[in-house]
């Protein structure tokens, strides 16, 4: 009798254990399930809609109303698909001499450099989403981890669910330079797309000649070139002017090579390019000539 | 949730912040869904009334003031408009008097109130342990990554993951063991 009564109680302790368990595992495993997936999906929507004023109301439901709505309806299906075939389903975007941010179909942001080029759709296919780029520039891509953003190049393929990065490719040069500064991007060459360097925050991954390697951070003004904050320690006055050039799409030259080591150590935050311009042509006794288009500094006589 | 971090999340909703929101939904629906469904016992209404009951929650975010607990106002809630769709489908189509008894009496709103010391205990938990393991916990139950996804962006092996993860959980059950949900 004793053991029947231990043995039931165990049980029923058992019982418990499992329940509360069960309970604690409940908690949050049931937060990324398949359910949960679809109505987080169903409420998304509802409040996009809200946010873009779409009203439901019983009248719709008015027979008449249905008509009349019905007819309306084919004749704006048939003017929307006109206007769908006539109008150009890509935009290309180029800069010159300035920089540009452009907003895509789905939320996210590409901040152009000069001399560059995008080109995407005006909506996204329902795979991917893919841009073209030609030149610089840093992408914020919106996360969507069912969709992959595709950034190709003339050379490369770089893919990523949701980060920002930035991209360089140049025209004309087998080489295109990534730079992620949140999440995970996946870098390829288009000539072999299995190939798949994966990077992580703070990497600066390389595609040269069709082969994919990660090289050290190449300096903390890489980015500069969009957020304008510049520290210089102890730099070459050849890659201050390379990157300023960068940074402001201009064409400083240095006029003779003796120019080209001198050594700058400054910070420039968020000031304009005549600015840099004046401070160093002071620091280091220079004067500026325009020449085509291009500004030539040399030494003061 | 821990009432620091409940507080943060109220704070970010009023604001409009959908992130934080998603967060809520996430955390909470299944378990209303569930307490729903036992009173009304009818899955696809439940569903609905879940669902309507978190969009009123964003349609409100300016204007809300919830005093006590998210968990005690948002069963509060599911159980009213329960209530109010029974009574509704009572008045329409024949219902049975002794039925709505007895769902009433199975409904303890004690029930919620341990639900929410588990939910407390749990988080009071999850903020003792290192940083490390609840890094990867949260990735994996917070954010829905998978194990590889983890173990790339955080550059570790996915056995070492799995470990933590296995550690982590062990670690939950062993000191949740005593909590009895009746």
């Amino acid at each position: 009798m004793n053991i029947g009564f231990n043995e039931h109680r165990n049980q029923s302790e058992n019982i418990e254990k499992m329940k509360s368990e069960k309970e604690l595992l409940e908690l949050t495993s049931n937060m990324y399930s398949k359910k949960t997936d679809l109505a987080w999906n169903n409420m998304l929507a509802e409040i996009n809609q809200e946010a873009e004023g779409k009203v439901h109301g019983n009248f719709i439901f008015n027979p008449w109303f249905l008509k009349v709505a019905a007819g309306f309806l084919v004749l704006l299906g048939l003017t929307w698909g006109i206007w769908q075939i006539l109008r150009p389903q890509r935009d290309t975007v180029r800069t010159l001499l300035s920089q540009r941010e452009i907003l895509l179909p789905d939320g996210s942001s590409v901040y152009l450099n000069g001399n560059s080029q995008i080109s995407y759709p005006n909506s996204f296919a329902s795979d991917s989403r893919k841009v073209f780029l030609r030149g610089e520039a840093f992408f914020k891509v919106k996360k969507n981890r069912n969709k992959a953003f595709i950034v190709e190049t003339e050379n490369a393929q770089i893919k990523v669910f949701g980060t920002s990065f930035n991209v360089f490719a140049p025209k004309g040069r087998n080489r295109v330079e990534v730079m992620v500064k949140t999440g995970v991007v996946g870098l390829a060459s288009r000539g072999d797309l299995n190939d798949q360097l994966i990077l992580h925050e703070g990497d600066f991954g390389l595609l040269d000649a069709g082969k994919t390697s990660i090289k050290s951070s190449p300096g903390e003004n890489y980015l500069s070139w969009r957020t304008k904050v510049f520290r210089f320690k102890q730099e070459s006055l050849q890659q201050v002017v390379s990157d300023i050039n960068r940074a402001y799409v201009k064409h400083i030259e240095l006029a003779t090579d003796s120019l080209k080591t001198l050594q700058l150590t400054s910070t420039y935050y968020k000031v304009g390019f005549n600015t840099i311009l004046e401070s160093i042509c002071l620091t280091f006794h220079l004067q500026q000539n325009q020449l085509e288009g291009k500004i030539i500094l040399s030494k003061q006589k | 949730m821990v009432k620091q971090e409940e507080k943060q999340l109220l704070k970010a909703l009023k604001k409009g912040d959908v992130k934080s929101f998603e967060f809520m939904f996430r955390f909470y629906y299944e378990p209303l869904l569930g307490y729903a469904q036992k009173i009304i016992k009818v899955e696809a209404e439940a569903e609905e009334l879940t669902q309507e009951l978190f969009l009123k929650l964003w349609r409100n975010r300016k204007t809300l003031s919830i005093k006590h607990s998210l968990a005690a106002y948002l069963y509060r809630s599911i159980y009213n408009s329960c209530m109010q769709w029974l009574k509704r489908e009572k008045l329409s189509r024949q219902y049975q008097k002794d039925n709505i008894k007895q769902e009433v009496s199975e409904i303890n709103p004690d029930e919620i109130l341990k639900y929410e010391e588990l939910n407390r205990k749990f988080f009071d938990l999850m903020e003792a342990l290192p940083e490390r393991r609840r890094l990867i916990f949260k990735m994996s139950r917070f954010q829905g990554l998978k194990y590889k996804e983890i173990a790339e962006m955080l550059s570790i092996s996915l056995k070492t993951v799995e470990a933590n993860m296995s550690k982590t959980l062990q670690y939950l059950r062993e000191n949740l063991r005593e909590y009895r949900i009746q």
